[in-house]
């Protein structure tokens, strides 16, 4: 679904909610969300219903369990099974499916059913709405952010607060200009620069389209949602100013890398495994979600440890000069060689 | 901070204005290479006597500017030729170019269509994928594409799901917001050239440059000699010859065929009534220069009214090693294919036309 694409349909339910009362947007916007995946990718748009149904199952079966047992803290992890429909399904129907969502999709039904069997007061029957919810969310729905649909019931319960800003239209208009304009842009002279000189030489261009395409349809989530009084989370804060691994993580793709430390780190370091190793592998899966391959397990591999074994500040003018180098070279080759090296 | 929850009717009205111009104005957003050939099919002029219609293979191998020379100085007939040719061998993308044409200009006299088949194994159900292109979307009228969607009959052929669910195939709603979303963004980039009366990025002298070869946009005559081949080249041509065995086999009844020879059917039709003869054309790769006696029955099975020419002929001898080695790649020809295929197709012009 083309940027522009995903704004009209977020633009056309945005009228038909002027009908109701602000908060209840939110239906709207998960119905649209099921009729979007019914146009542009009907097998995957199943597929989240059936996690979100799993999802729920899973809640009602697991929350009759003891807050501590294994099944109840981590039985909700066998909902990211499901992320393999998008690698493997091709094998299965032998032909290949539109899996627009289900990256995204998956993660958010997860968080979700997580935090309902999480919490100490267990669950109420309409908290299991906010799974499908957050599973169809329109905005989110092709690019993210990821988020517990809870969130979106909290601010659902407060009358969908978030009201438009002038700074919300700016963002808009950028984002659609960073998705359809400069990321354009840099892919036509990156296939220049692979046409004159190599495609490693390009490798610069390559992650500034996939930044700009990526950046651009993120703001245009987050800022159409505030459209409907709902906020979510912001993915990229200036990533071009970090200077270390760590700080390169809290500025980009911030909503993946929260859920990456909440629910795969934490759980990893709090069963026995060091912070490095428990962090090497939240990144070896952040990796593999994007992609089962050996390219994106080397992505995943490269960032683990970077985040692990380098410095969380920077001492002596050499570290400060060089770090900043080492992080965007790194950053930049693993990009390039998870997406076009040999094993991509 | 002024709040602005209402602003998002002012985005719709941005954006629905924009959608009407570009309507109106009938922008349409092509790349390059390809506006010009919409450009021919538009432009306010009879229509030529002879049209090539045909792949890359054609836009390299013809060169419509050197026949109407050859017809008049070899044959003594004074005849316009032109071409359309289009990148890919996905079939339904000349429908509405041709429908455009016999629309806006009249039907040729005698049209040559190149048996527009799928070569590539690793698509062999997807040659049908999208059934609209993204430039059947940006340049025909909405009834056309629903017309040609709704006529597509995809192959299931050994499929567990029904192919309407594959990755790829683009839903009537999703086409008729990829149109919406393609007119927009043309009228932002092409009013001015819509307003002056022309259509995006290509006419006069650059159009007619796009009918001649397409590499160098330089038209061949009879000066045009044979390169012989070096080393690096016949290495390269081994390689090529190679890969062309793994090709889709013609093979015209064959269920994976079923939907490109509809589509085939369909332009012939739409030719024929406005009062065309249309002959097939057959234009090889490098690995694919003879058609069997059993290839030849099946596509005269598969279009019984319409002739197939050929230049199987030109690849005998030693002038047939010559024309094999002017192949730059698995299907297209240097300047000297071009100059022969040109000669072989203006000898059959001068034929049909008698």
């Amino acid at each position: 679904m083309a940027p522009l694409q995903h704004l009209i349909l977020i633009l056309v339910a945005w009228v038909l909610c002027q009908a109701l009362a602000r908060r209840d947007s939110v239906h709207v916007l998960s119905a649209f969300g099921l009729v979007a995946l019914l146009i542009y990718a009907p097998v995957a748009g199943l597929v989240i219903a059936l996690t979100a149904l799993e999802a729920v199952i899973m809640v009602m079966v697991f929350s009759a369990l003891p807050r501590k047992s294994n099944w109840r803290q981590y039985g909700a992890y066998l909902l990211l099974l499901n992320l393999f429909f998008v690698d493997f399904h091709h094998l299965a129907l032998n032909m290949p499916v539109a899996i627009l969502g289900i990256s995204f999709s998956a993660i958010r039904i997860f968080m979700t059913a997580k935090q309902l069997l999480s919490a100490r007061k267990g669950y109420e029957y309409g908290d299991l709405y906010w799974i499908f919810a957050a599973g169809f969310y329109l905005p989110a729905l092709v690019i993210g952010p990821v988020f517990s649909g809870l969130d979106l019931k909290t601010q659902y319960e407060k009358g969908a607060p978030e009201e438009v800003v002038l700074r919300d239209y700016r963002m808009l208009l950028m984002g659609l200009v960073l998705a359809m304009i400069v990321a354009v842009l840099m892919g036509t002279l990156a296939e220049l620069t692979t046409l004159r000189h190599s495609q490693l030489a390009a490798a610069p261009f390559y992650f500034l389209q996939l930044f700009c395409a990526f950046w651009g349809q993120s703001l245009i989530a987050e800022h159409s949602s505030r459209f409907f009084g709902y906020r979510l989370p912001v993915n990229f804060d200036a990533p071009w100013l970090a200077r270390t691994p760590a700080e390169f993580w809290k500025r980009w793709h911030k909503s993946m890398a929260n859920f990456v430390l909440q629910y795969i780190f934490l759980p990893l370091n709090l069963r026995g495994l060091s912070p490095k190793v428990a962090t090497t592998g939240a990144f070896i899966f952040m990796g593999l979600w994007h992609n089962l391959s050996i390219g994106y397990f080397v992505w995943g591999l490269g960032h683990g440890l970077m985040l692990a074994f380098s410095p969380q500040e920077l001492k002596g003018r050499a570290q400060q000069v060089l770090m900043p180098v080492a992080l965007w070279v790194s950053v930049i080759g693993l990009s390039y060689f998870a997406n076009y090296g040999p094993y991509a | 901070m002024v709040r602005l929850n209402k602003g998002p009717y002012l985005i719709i009205l941005a954006l629905a204005a924009l959608a009407f111009f570009g309507a109106w104005v009938r922008t349409y957003a092509l790349t390059p290479s390809s506006s010009c050939i919409y450009t021919l099919a538009e432009q306010n002029a009879a229509p030529a006597d002879v049209l090539f219609v045909g792949t890359s293979r054609m836009g390299r191998g013809i060169d419509a500017g050197y026949m109407e020379k050859r017809l008049a100085a070899k044959y003594g007939r004074t005849v316009t030729v032109e071409r359309i040719s289009l990148s890919s061998s996905n079939v339904t993308q000349f429908r509405p170019v041709i429908r455009r044409y016999v629309e806006a200009r009249g039907a040729p006299k005698l049209v040559f269509l190149q048996l527009i088949y799928n070569f590539k194994p690793e698509e062999r159900r997807s040659a049908d994928m999208p059934i609209n292109p993204p430039r059947n979307v940006a340049f025909a009228p909405l009834d056309e594409l629903l017309q040609i969607q709704k006529e597509a009959r995809l192959n299931d052929h050994e499929t567990v799901l029904p192919r309407s669910f594959e990755a790829g195939y683009m839903s009537i709603p999703a086409m008729l917001l990829a149109k919406v979303e393609m007119t927009i963004v043309a009228a932002l980039k092409y009013p001015a050239h819509r307003l002056l009366g022309r259509t995006t990025g290509c006419h006069g002298a650059e159009m007619h440059r796009h009918m001649n070869p397409t590499r160098l946009y330089n038209s061949i005559d009879d000066q045009v000699t044979f390169q012989p081949e070096t080393k690096a080249r016949k290495k390269r041509r081994l390689a090529n010859l190679k890969i062309t065995q793994a090709y889709l086999p013609f093979a015209p009844l064959s269920p994976v065929r079923q939907f490109e020879n509809q589509q085939m059917k369909a332009m012939i039709d739409q030719l024929e009534e406005g009062g065309s003869k249309v002959v097939l054309a057959y234009l090889p790769a490098l690995g694919e220069r003879e058609l069997g006696p059993k290839v030849l029955g099946e596509i005269k099975a598969a279009f019984p009214n319409n002739p197939l020419v050929h230049p199987m002929s030109l690849f005998a001898g030693e002038e047939g090693d010559k024309l094999a080695i002017s192949y730059v790649d698995t299907h297209h020809v240097d300047h000297y294919g071009a100059l022969q295929f040109s000669r072989y197709f203006a000898q059959r012009i001068a034929h049909e036309l008698n």
